[in-house]
C-alpha cells in the first residue's frame, strides 16, 4: 500500500490545521454561511437533514486493517455506532458536529486518512478496481496511477474552482470493475502494439438529470504523459465549461455539445503547448510507487481445488456464499473474498463500528492487513488463502457478514435518499430493505442469477439507478413519493443507460413491481440466460405487459 | 394554515425549532406556530438568528396541527423524528404520523 | 483598496483606473479596458504600454489583446465570483503561452482561503476586498510549506522537488 512520507503528513497536517481556524473563523462570525460553505464542502463535510455529514475518501478504495479501525473509532467517538459506505468508494458518518468535525479530522490524518476533495467542484477522490493488485485479468495496477492523480489533484491551485465536481476512476483490467464510462473521466490501462503501457480515455461519462456513456476521447495515451493530458482536458473544461446552470455544468455537457471529436482536438493542442517536462511521470517515481503496491509473496497451494470441493460439501449455506461472494486470485490457492454489507433486511453499506474493528482484524489475519472498498457498497479482502475460507466464514456469519448474496438481487446499491439526504425526493433505504425481505430466500436468489437493483432518491443518482439491470429513482409527486422503474441498465463490464418503462409506482407499488419483473423473466429466459440477457433478447414488451396490464 | 420555523443549528447541524424569544429548542413540540399573516416576522425571527451566526438555513413550515405541530410533508417529519430506517422506535414513530387522518402522503 | 503582494504584504497601490486616454503622453500607471487599450494604443510601442495594465472580466478573451500582452506592464482579472474559478486558467494561460511576466493582479470577489491558490497560479498580486485585510490573506498563504504540483511561482515549496532534494524523504 502507499506509505506517507514526510510530504504527504505535511501537507495533510497543514489541511487539518488551515480547517480547524476555518471552523473557528465560521463560528465566530468572521465568515459568514456562503463564505463558509465551499470551504468545509471542499473538507468533505456537507449539512444535511439531521445534523452535519463528513465524507471521508478511501483512496482507490483501498484500506488498511489500521485504517478500517480509525474508521470504527470515528463511528463510536463522533458518530451513533455507525458508518455508511457510498457508491463511490468512500464512508460517511452522519451525525457530525461542525465544532468538533476539526478534531475527527485530526484523528484520521493520524492514519493519512481525510476528507480532501470529497465534496466541492473540484476533483473528487479518485476511484478503482477493488480487485486491483489481486485480479486475475490485470494488466497493470491501477492504484499506481490512482495515486499519481491523487498527488496531483490534491489541493491543485487552478482546478478548485471547476464549473462543477469531476470524478476520475481508473481500471487496469478487461473486466471493467469501476465503471469508468459513467465518470467524467475513465482510465483503461491498455498496451499498444509495441508493448507500451498507456491508457485508453474516455471523457464525459456520467449520470443524474443526463446520463451518459463516455465516448473515447483518445485511444492510446502513454502512460508518462497522464498528468499532462489531465492537465490540459481540465483546462479546456474550466475554461469552457458552463457555469449558468448547474445541470449542464458537468464536463459530460461540454462534451456533447462540442462533439467528441472537436472536444479532442482543443485538449490535444492545449496538450501540445504544455511542457513535456513539467508534468511528465517519471519512470523512478512510477517504480517507487509500484514498490509499494507490490504485494508481499503469496506461496502458491497446489492442494487448493480438492480440499475446496470438501468445504463446499460442508453446509449449502458455504456452497452458496463461496459461490457468490469468492472470486479467483491471481494466485493459485487464493481467492478475493466479498464481505457483504448487504443482510437480507438491512441498510445497503452501513457497518457499525464493532464490524468494522472485526473486519479490521480478520483482514489482519487473513488478507495481509488489506481491505477494500466497491461503489456496489461492499468490502473485500483481498488476499484470502482458500485454506482459511471455511474459518473466515464461520467469523463473517458470526458478524451477519456473510450473507450468500454478492451480485444477486438483495446486492441492492442505494442511496441515502430522504432518511438522511438534503436534496431527496424519496427514501430509498426502506424500499431496498423491503425488497430485500421480499427477496429472502437464498436460495432463490441464486436461481435467479445475476440481478443489480439500485435504488436513487433523486434525480443526481448517487444509487447509480440508470446503470442498473433494474433502477429505481425516487420523485416527488404533489408531496407524495414515487418511485419511477427503469430496466436495461449496465455498470458492471458493459456500460449502458436504463430506459424508463412506464408510468411510476408508489411505495407498496414498486416493491410489487420489481417482483412482477424478475418472475417475468423467470417465465422468459431460456436455459442459462441471466436476467441482462433476457432483456436485451425480449426488449421492455412482456416486462410492460405484466407490470401495466391489469391495472 | 398555521407556521413554525425551523433552521440546522450552525455549531453541530442539528434540526432546532425556534419556541420564544432566543430559544430554538430539538423538539417540534416547544416549536411556535403563528397564523399565516405572521410568516415574514417569523421568518425575520430566521434570519435574525442566522446573522447571530446561531442557526443556518431557517424557513418556515406550514404545519396542518399545532399540538403537536404536523406536516403533511415527509421530509419534516423525517427531520422531527429522524430516519425511518433500522432504529425501531423511530420507525414506529413515524410511520404513526403518516397513519394519522389529518393525511400524510397515504391520507 | 489594498494591494498585496505574493508574501502577502500589503504594497504601494501604483496603478490607477481611468475610463479615457486623454493624450499619448507618459501614462504613469493606467489601468484600462481592452477596448480602450486597443483604440488608444499601437501595439508595438512598448515603451508606452509599459505603463499600462490593462483589467479583464471573466468573459474577456485574453486571445484578443494577444499582441499587446508581452508589453503591458500590468494585468488584472477580475473575480465574478469566489466560485467561479476561470481566472486560475486565465493566469496560467497568459503566463505559460504569453510569457507574461509583469504584475497579474487579481481583484473583485476572492476570499483570503484562496490565497495560496491564486499565487500558484501565477497571480502576483491580490486586491484585497473591503470585508477582509492583507493579514488574512498573509495567514492564508502561511497556512502551508509544501504542495504537489509544480507551479508558476516556486517559491512556495514543489514536493517534487523536495522529494529529489531530502534524503529523508526518499528513504521514509
Ligand atoms: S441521489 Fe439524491 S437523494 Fe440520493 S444521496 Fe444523491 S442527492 Fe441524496
Amino acid at each position: 500500500m502507499y506509505v506517507y512520507d514526510s510530504l504527504d503528513k505535511t501537507l495533510l497536517n497543514q489541511r487539518v490545521a488551515e480547517f480547524r481556524d476555518q471552523v473557528k473563523r465560521r463560528l465566530d462570525g468572521d465568515l459568514t454561511e456562503d463564505q463558509f460553505k465551499p470551504l468545509r464542502l471542499m473538507n468533505g463535510l456537507y449539512l444535511q437533514l439531521h445534523a452535519y455529514m463528513l465524507r471521508v475518501a478511501i483512496p482507490y478504495g483501498t484500506l488498511s486493517s489500521d485504517q478500517m479501525r480509525k474508521l470504527a473509532y470515528i463511528a463510536k467517538t463522533y458518530d451513533r455506532g455507525y458508518g455508511h459506505f457510498t457508491t463511490r468508494q468512500n464512508i460517511q458518518f452522519n451525525w457530525i458536529e461542525l465544532s468538533t468535525a476539526p478534531d475527527l479530522l485530526y484523528d484520521l490524518s493520524e492514519v493519512d486518512l481525510h476528507a480532501i476533495q470529497t465534496s466541492g467542484n473540484c476533483i473528487r477522490n479518485v476511484t478503482a478496481d477493488p480487485y486491483a493488485g489481486a485480479a486475475a485479468d490485470e494488466l497493470d495496477d491501477p492504484r499506481i496511477w490512482s495515486e499519481v492523480i491523487r498527488q496531483w489533484s490534491t489541493l491543485h491551485p487552478e482546478f478548485s474552482f471547476l464549473p462543477r465536481k469531476f470524478k476520475i476512476a481508473v481500471t487496469g483490467s478487461k473486466a471493467d470493475r469501476a465503471a469508468i464510462k459513467f465518470h467524467d473521466i475513465g482510465l483503461k490501462i491498455v498496451r499498444n502494439n509495441e508493448g507500451v503501457l498507456g491508457f485508453a480515455v474516455y471523457v464525459g461519462g456520467g449520470q443524474g438529470r443526463t446520463p451518459i456513456v463516455a465516448p473515447l476521447i483518445k485511444s492510446f495515451l502513454p502512460a508518462q504523459d497522464l498528468l499532462r493530458y489531465l492537465d490540459a482536458v481540465l483546462r479546456v473544461y474550466n475554461r469552457h465549461g458552463r457555469r449558468d446552470n448547474i445541470y449542464k455544468a458537468r464536463i459530460k455537457i461540454l462534451v456533447d455539445s462540442m462533439g467528441a471529436d472537436s472536444f479532442a482536438a482543443e485538449v490535444a493542442a492545449e496538450f501540445d503547448r504544455l511542457d513535456p517536462e513539467l508534468l511528465s511521470v517519471r519512470d523512478e517515481d512510477v517504480s517507487r510507487l509500484r514498490d509499494m503496491f507490490a504485494q508481499p509473496f503469496l506461496r502458491p497451494d497446489p492442494d487448493a481445488s480438492s480440499s475446496l470441493e470438501d468445504l463446499v460439501k460442508k453446509s449449502p449455506r458455504l456452497g452458496l456464499w463461496f459461490k457468490s461472494n469468492t472470486h479467483p486470485h491471481k494466485t493459485h490457492g487464493y481467492s478475493i473474498v466479498t464481505i457483504s454489507l448487504k443482510p437480507i433486511g438491512g441498510i445497503p453499506g452501513d457497518a457499525t463500528a464493532e464490524q468494522m474493528f472485526a473486519v479490521a482484524d480478520l483482514a489482519d489475519r487473513f488478507s495481509l492487513g488489506e481491505i477494500r472498498v466497491t461503489y456496489t457498497q461492499n468490502l473485500i479482502l483481498p488476499h484470502v488463502r482458500q485454506a482459511d475460507l471455511f474459518v473466515l466464514w464461520q467469523e463473517l456469519e458470526r458478524l451477519n457478514l456473510a450473507t450468500p448474496n454478492v451480485g444477486l438481487a438483495s446486492d441492492i446499491i442505494a442511496c441515502p435518499g430522504l432518511d438522511y439526504c438534503s436534496l431527496a425526493n424519496a427514501r430509498s433505504i426502506p424500499i431496498s430493505q423491503r425488497i430485500s425481505d421480499r427477496f429472502a430466500d437464498l436460495n432463490a436468489q441464486h436461481d435467479v442469477g445475476p440481478l443489480d437493483i439500485r435504488i436513487s432518491g433523486c434525480i443526481n443518482a448517487c444509487g447509480h439507478h440508470h446503470a442498473g439491470h433494474i433502477g429505481i429513482l425516487g420523485v416527488d409527486k404533489k408531496g407524495e413519493e414515487r418511485y419511477q422503474l427503469t430496466l436495461g441498465g449496465q455498470g458492471n463490464g458493459e456500460s449502458e443507460v436504463g430506459k424508463i418503462v412506464g408510468p411510476g409506482f408508489d411505495e407498496d407499488g414498486i416493491v410489487d413491481a420489481v417482483e412482477t419483473v424478475v418472475s417475468t423473466y423467470l417465465t422468459l429466459r431460456t436455459k442459462g440466460e441471466e436476467f441482462s440477457q433476457t432483456l436485451a433478447r425480449t426488449g421492455q414488451g412482456p416486462f410492460k405487459e405484466r407490470l401495466y396490464d391489469n391495472r | 394554515m398555521p407556521f413554525i420555523l425551523s433552521a440546522n443549528r450552525l455549531r453541530d447541524g442539528a434540526v432546532v425549532y425556534f419556541a420564544q424569544d432566543d430559544f430554538w429548542s430539538e423538539r417540534i413540540e416547544d416549536a411556535a406556530a403563528v397564523p399565516e399573516d405572521q410568516v415574514l416576522e417569523l421568518e425575520k425571527v430566521g434570519l435574525d438568528a442566522e446573522e447571530r451566526n446561531y442557526v443556518v438555513g431557517s424557513y418556515a413550515i406550514e404545519v396542518a396541527a399545532v399540538s403537536p405541530p404536523y406536516s403533511t410533508r415527509l421530509r419534516e417529519r423525517i427531520r422531527s423524528h429522524g430516519p425511518t430506517v433500522g432504529d425501531l422506535q423511530k420507525r414506529a414513530a413515524v410511520e404513526d404520523h403518516q397513519s394519522r387522518p389529518m393525511g400524510g402522503p397515504e391520507g | 483598496m489594498t494591494i498585496v503582494n505574493t508574501s502577502g504584504d500589503a504594497v504601494e497601490q501604483g496603478w490607477r483606473t481611468v475610463e479615457s486616454v486623454e493624450s499619448s503622453g507618459p501614462h504613469h500607471g493606467i489601468i484600462v479596458s481592452p477596448a480602450i487599450l486597443q483604440d488608444s494604443f499601437d501595439e508595438s510601442d512598448s515603451a508606452a504600454l509599459s505603463q499600462v495594465g490593462v483589467r479583464l472580466t471573466v468573459d474577456d478573451d485574453v486571445s484578443e489583446i494577444a499582441a499587446y500582452v508581452p508589453h503591458l506592464g500590468l494585468i488584472e482579472l477580475v473575480f465574478a465570483h469566489f466560485k467561479d474559478g476561470r481566472p486560475y486558467s486565465a493566469a496560467t494561460t497568459i503566463r505559460r503561452d504569453y510569457k507574461f511576466t509583469h504584475e497579474l493582479r487579481a481583484s473583485g470577489d476572492v476570499l483570503p482561503d484562496q490565497a495560496i491558490f491564486l499565487i500558484r497560479s501565477g497571480f502576483s498580486s491580490v486586491d484585497v476586498p473591503d470585508q477582509f485585510t492583507a493579514q488574512e490573506f498573509k495567514k492564508s498563504l502561511m497556512a502551508y510549506s509544501v504542495a504537489y504540483q509544480s507551479a508558476y511561482d516556486s517559491h512556495l515549496s514543489l514536493i517534487d522537488e523536495l522529494r529529489r532534494s531530502t534524503p529523508d524523504v526518499a528513504t521514509e
